[in-house]
């Protein structure tokens, strides 16, 4: 899966979790950029995630600073679980 | 001195809540609750919310017949209610006074209430209530009534002869319950309801004591969350 396959199906995965079909990210985008994204809808965010990429999630990620460092992170756990 | 001790009180704090979540295998539950004890619970178990019924609270009354008629209550138009009593917003869904006390907006409450809304997973349904708020010996009856295998209310004493009720300790010589996820005095932080095994109402509706156990000298350490039975 290529970096911009894990941002586009990460976009999704943010529309429905926040329900705005017209929620786009960037990179540099943070948890300031998106009016709910709080600790509360960090949980629900985090398990998403896990089961749309078949993921386990560590602590580390879910202290990733931006949106960047997460689809890095995805794509270092996609990488080791297909043995690339 | 005081930093390193309270620094060592925050790291315990943590292990205690991972050590419960390892016990936990519903990770997706949905919590109704009558106020912030269902907060404390996803929050401390990291567990996505599931539920609407975060950050507020509502009367008794009110939550059993919500609770009552659940679905259809979730269907209803939230609507904004004026109250100059109170700081934060508060809003009628139907006949249901919902006072949304960590909200700072109406804007962010009734949006944070239609998000969580479709989230409710009614066949993992966990209602909460206590023994506050306004709730009547005739509270309690209704409650034990409602339709719900998993249900649980909190309440100050021991009452028997209704099965769903969990007596926390602490509150014996209160007017009321005060506030359930507050800390017990004590060097650990266990909050009130940590004295109720969460972990197992989840997990499989069972109510029982968790950690904290007057018979045991307000035991706080080394919980022991297989607990023994009520």
């Amino acid at each position: 899966m290529t970096r911009e396959q894990i941002r586009r199906r990460l976009e999704t995965i943010f529309q429905e979790v926040f329900d705005d079909a017209k929620l786009s990210i960037r990179e540099d985008m943070t948890a300031a950029d998106i009016e709910d994204w709080d600790s509360i809808e960090h949980a629900y965010l985090m398990v998403s995630i896990e089961a749309s990429f078949g993921i386990k999630i560590t602590d580390s990620m879910k202290k990733a600073e931006n949106i960047g460092e997460m689809i890095a992170m995805i794509e270092k756990k996609l990488q080791r679980k297909w043995g690339k | 001195m005081i930093k390193v001790l309270e620094y060592l009180r925050l790291m315990e704090r943590g292990l205690y809540n991972k050590k419960k979540r390892a016990y936990l295998t519903n990770t997706k539950p949905t919590i109704i609750a009558s106020n912030c004890v269902g907060t404390a619970i996803y929050d401390d178990m990291k567990l996505p919310v599931c539920s609407p019924t975060i950050n507020l609270h509502m009367r008794m009354d009110d939550f059993v017949r919500f609770a009552g008629n659940l679905e259809w209550y979730l269907k209803q138009p939230l609507r904004r209610a004026e109250d100059s009593t109170v700081s934060f917003p508060v809003g009628m869904l139907n006949d249901i006074r919902i006072y949304f006390t960590h909200y700072d907006s109406w804007e962010q409450a009734e949006r944070k209430w239609r998000l969580h809304i479709k989230r409710v997973d009614l066949g993992n349904l966990f209602i909460m209530g206590c023994e506050k708020d306004g709730c009547t010996y005739e509270t309690l009856e209704q409650f034990e009534r409602l339709p719900y295998q998993n249900k649980v209310i909190f309440t100050k004493k021991e009452y028997p002869e209704f099965p769903s009720s969990f007596c926390l300790h602490g509150f014996d010589v209160e007017e009321e319950m005060g506030n359930l996820i507050g800390y017990r005095d004590g060097f650990w932080l266990r909050r009130y309801i940590d004295e109720f095994d969460y972990v197992s109402f989840l997990n499989s509706g069972i109510l029982r004591r968790g950690g904290y156990d007057k018979r045991t000298d307000q035991k706080t350490a080394g919980d022991n969350f297989s607990g023994s039975l009520r």
